[in-house]
């Protein structure tokens, strides 16, 4: 992997070529860019190097890896800036590369130098021996220098919804039907491995929150060892897990640790009998609630609870889930049903409204406009007060909110799904597979990403591209 | 909403500052927040081209800012 620094010592030029080579390497290649003594005729004394250093650090490391990977044959690049006052003679940028050819190992040090010129938000100001000191004139980098991921209405996609497995543990009536639904062939889904290459490219681009989901995630083996891959990529700062916690009692640690930091879990009812019947599995709320109470322990935040609302299957708890909220730390969150492929026997007459749920709370208590928990979401939130929780509404049905959308997924199999509805995808598996770069295909799959969806209530059947859930992570 | 916009070398020093506060209608782009950034003293004279990032990423006239972002005015850049 590309290594990347931005450092405010001495560059030692030994300790970077370190971080490059291998057996099949023949070639290593080290550029050293220095100060000098004079410029345009004028005597200079030193140099002084400013960055916007967050930025900086992940252009860097987008610099690095993409070079690494446009190698033909395989090979290692690293790359480190320094910053501050530097005197006449010390080295200001290091990059070295080792490649199986000394013509890869040339071009790809001298494609760093010229991204770092062309991109790098750092900027150096001369030092005369006589005269003040003057900031020296640049390139202005070109919008999208970086490739970010913007789509074709001016949204910006920072978020992945990434869907581990097809598979579920429960056969919620609303989501998968009885017998569940024709599975993917493991050799048919991506590795953890491939998961995180299609996440390293992304990020590149400007990729910086994860989701996990399913299916259920947790069915799928070591799901942690996927979590720390992730957390380990450059520019990710935060990934989430939703799941039904019934298998996350014994593990919400060991994920916490690997990095997932916030958690949503599925919840219908909480009358026992009830929620057994909606999951078609026995135990199922007790599991559950042992889960929740799990990972509150384990310190993750936020937890919140999605709750999706059916009309003579649960509108009669709205107040019971909100009153959830004065004992936990928990945010409950209310959504409105969306028609899929596996539920459309639920007629009309079964929505039910955020509006009307959000009334049925008062009368458990006043309901106020409260700040959310930071997220992702398109949730609008409200608390009881005194209460250590949110209650919040999901409206998908009755106030679209395709406006605000900043993410695509990722499914099981390797399609990446800019819109939820529809049928549009492009596939990654292939080209994954063939080791070819990702990035031409992300950047497809951000251009057909559509204004909003069509999914209108109502008129949703028989429009096409209905799918089920569980297939594209919900 | 406000967007606070960082801002570097030699745009830090024409400013006075390393950031500004901006008030913005919701679901403004960069363009919209260049126009306002003009009204500010110092920064009358930013150059037509000049380069934004959003989210530490390098963003287009149609990027459409949301209340939290990172906004920072890129001036050209002299690493090396």
């Amino acid at each position: 992997m590309a290594w990347s620094d931005i450092v405010s010592c001495e560059i030692v030029p030994a300790a970077v070529l370190d971080r490059v080579g291998g057996s099949g390497h023949g070639a290593v290649n080290l550029f050293l860019g220095v100060v000098r003594d004079c410029n345009e005729g004028k005597s200079v004394s030193g140099m002084e190097y400013e960055a916007y250093e967050a930025m900086a650090r992940e252009q860097l490391a987008a610099i690095a890896s993409e070079a690494e990977a446009s190698l033909e044959g395989g090979g290692c690049v690293a790359a480190v800036h320094r910053l501050g006052d530097l005197k006449v003679g010390e080295t200001s940028v290091a990059v070295a590369v080792s490649a199986p050819h000394r013509a890869s190992a040339f071009e790809a040090a001298r494609g760093v130098m010229d991204q770092i010129k062309a991109r790098l938000p750092i900027w150096k100001r001369e030092r005369y021996v006589d005269g003040s000191p003057e900031w020296l004139g640049g390139r202005t980098p070109a919008a999208g220098a970086d490739a970010t991921l913007v789509d074709g209405f001016g949204r910006r996609i920072e978020y992945l919804r990434i869907s581990v497995t097809d598979k579920c543990n429960l056969r919620c009536v609303y989501c998968m039907p009885e017998e569940g639904l024709h599975w993917l062939r493991r050799d048919e889904l991506l590795s953890y491995e491939e998961i995180a290459r299609v996440v390293e490219t992304m990020a590149g681009m400007g990729l910086r929150r994860l989701r996990l989901t399913g299916g259920e995630p947790l069915v799928r083996k070591d799901l942690d060892r996927l979590a720390s891959l992730l957390r380990a990529v450059d520019g990710i700062e935060d990934i989430a897990l939703s799941t039904n916690a019934v298998l996350l009692a014994p593990v919400a640690r060991r994920l916490r640790d690997a990095g997932i930091s916030r958690i949503n879990i599925s919840l219908d009812s909480l009358r026992p009998e009830r929620a057994d019947e909606i999951a078609r599995r026995p135990g199922t709320l007790a599991r559950v609630m042992e889960g929740l109470d799990a990972a509150l322990d384990a310190g993750f935040d936020p937890v919140k609870i999605n709750v999706v609302l059916v009309r003579g299957v649960n509108d009669d708890e709205v107040p019971a889930f909100a009153e959830l909220t004065r004992t936990r730390p928990v945010h409950v969150r209310f959504i409105e049903i969306m028609p899929t492929a596996s539920n459309l026997d639920l007629s009309a007459d079964n929505f039910l409204s955020c509006d009307e749920a959000l009334a049925a709370v008062s009368s458990v208590g006043e309901l106020r406009p409260a700040p959310g928990p930071p997220g992702n979401g398109p949730a609008t939130y409200f608390a009881l007060p005194g209460a250590l929780g949110t209650i919040g509404a999901i409206t998908p049905m009755s106030h679209n909110f395709c406006d605000r959308c900043n993410r695509m997924r990722l499914t099981a199999d390797g399609q990446l799904r800019p819109c939820l509805f529809g049928d549009i995808q492009t596939p990654l598996r292939d080209a994954l597979r063939r080791g070819e770069d990702l990035r031409p295909l992300v950047e497809e799959a951000l251009r057909t990403k559509p204004e909003r969806h069509l999914l209108v209530q109502g008129s949703a059947v028989g429009s096409g591209g209905l799918v089920a859930l569980s297939q594209t992570g919900g | 909403m406000r967007v606070t916009v960082l801002l570097f070398a030699i745009y830090r020093e024409l400013a006075g500052t390393g950031n500004v506060e901006v008030s913005l209608p919701e679901r403004a782009d960069v363009r919209a927040l260049l126009a306002a950034l003009r009204g500010h003293g110092g920064l009358s004279a930013l150059p037509a081209d000049v380069a934004v990032a959003v989210n530490r990423r390098y963003a287009k006239p149609g990027t459409i800012l949301v209340d939290g972002d990172e906004v920072a005015l890129i001036p050209p850049v002299s690493g090396g």
